[in-house]
């Protein structure tokens, strides 16, 4: 049987609704050697989801979801809100 | 050592409100028609100089030399650059009279680079990150000046617009890899941007077999940053309807109300304008937000 790695791709989306556009995402993927190319930033202009929906019906689970953050104008913005953590198993050569 | 700039620029040489209130929207103003071609040209064979086999020479690494203007004090091109009187008075109108040059860097990025710099904020964020005793609205400015052509392929800094507004510290933000509205600042030989210290960015990865320079600088004001620019009609119904068409500028998950009504505070603070009028009470803008 094949070893298998994780993948673990981040979405952040519109809103916190799982089926609102996505507006940043980012890859990481453990069945890539130590010395491959990880996604890099700038890397792409199109994200490969729509929404979170739509990576989950490609296969990837939900596994984390960011807290409903706690905003109003007095504490400004600071990180992006909405983030969602997704994963998927993926077999590499043994 | 600190390069203070003691000369003040005439007023009418400034930027004006529409250029101001462009880069309090998005955190940078950018430039291709500053800088003579010829001083350009100068500037990038004294950047080739600074590198071989091994990267760039000791003299410009300012970690290894402890020499914060390295290539500054080898570059007169690159002195003659910033102290063209145009660039000058954009310096002014975002630091004041009376700035200084806290360090400089050439970012030598090599051939066919495959590995980006990681999102980040130089030096910390703003706003609640801040250290004590700083004004909330001080801000530096990083200077990217670009002496030779640098297509999107060649991978100048990537900037993401308006995330000026937001508070956080510089490493926090490595998490992310790609941004919707991100931006890589590509253009012609000659192009200088003038980005806010908590502009978000970083170098790309390098397509092309040629070596990319970046010359950086990073300012600090001597003064408050208010009334520093060419305010004329800062309040002018010109004025009030860009920032209302911009209010969602920017906007990815959800924080316009929040960064429209701080760029609309900032605004009135730029300008050097009185208290906030708030007659309702509820700590509605107005017409800014």
């Amino acid at each position: 049987m094949s070893p298998v790695r994780q993948q673990i791709l981040i979405l952040h989306l519109q809103s916190g609704d799982l089926g609102s556009p996505t507006v940043a995402w980012a890859l990481y993927d453990g069945a890539l050697p130590a010395d491959a190319v990880q996604m890099q930033t700038g890397s792409e202009y199109q994200a490969p989801y729509e929404s979170v929906l739509d990576a989950m019906r490609d296969g990837w689970r939900v596994f984390q979801a960011s807290p409903q953050p706690e905003r109003s104008a007095a504490t400004g913005t600071g990180q992006l809100a909405n983030e969602f953590w997704l994963e998927r198993n993926v077999e590499v050569e043994g | 050592m600190a390069i203070a700039e003691t000369e003040v620029v005439p007023q009418t040489e400034l930027l004006n409100v529409h250029q101001m209130a462009r880069f309090v929207t998005d955190g940078f103003i950018e430039f291709d028609d500053l800088v003579p071609d010829e001083l350009s040209e100068a500037v990038h064979a004294d950047e080739v100089a600074s590198v071989n086999e091994d990267g760039p020479i000791p003299e410009v690494r300012w970690h290894i030399t402890d020499n914060p203007h390295g290539f500054y004090e080898r570059s007169a091109a690159v002195r003659a650059v910033h102290n063209l009187p145009r660039v000058k008075a954009v310096l002014q109108s975002l630091l004041g009279p009376g700035h200084v040059a806290s360090h400089s860097a050439l970012h030598c990025t090599g051939p066919l680079q495959a590995t980006a710099q990681q999102w980040h904020v130089d030096a910390g964020g703003r706003r609640q990150v801040r250290l004590p005793g700083v004004h909330p609205w001080s801000f530096d400015i990083l200077t990217a000046y670009f002496a030779h052509d640098t297509p999107h392929e060649m991978g100048p800094t990537l900037v993401l617009p308006g995330s000026h507004m937001r508070s956080v510290l510089g490493p926090d933000v490595a998490r992310y890899k790609n941004i919707a509205g991100q931006k890589r600042l590509s253009g012609k030989a000659g192009r200088i941007v003038f980005m806010h210290e908590a502009l978000w960015h970083c170098a790309q990865t390098n397509e092309i077999d040629q070596w990319r320079f970046m010359f950086k600088i990073r300012y600090n004001p001597r003064v408050p940053q208010r009334g520093i620019f060419n305010t004329d009609g800062w309040d002018s119904e010109e004025i009030r309807r860009f920032f209302r068409m911009n209010k969602n500028a920017h906007n990815l998950t959800g924080e316009s109300s929040a960064a429209a009504q701080e760029r609309a505070d900032w605004w009135r603070y730029l300008c050097g304008a009185d208290e906030l009028a708030d007659p309702s009470g509820t700590g509605a803008h107005g017409d800014y937000a």
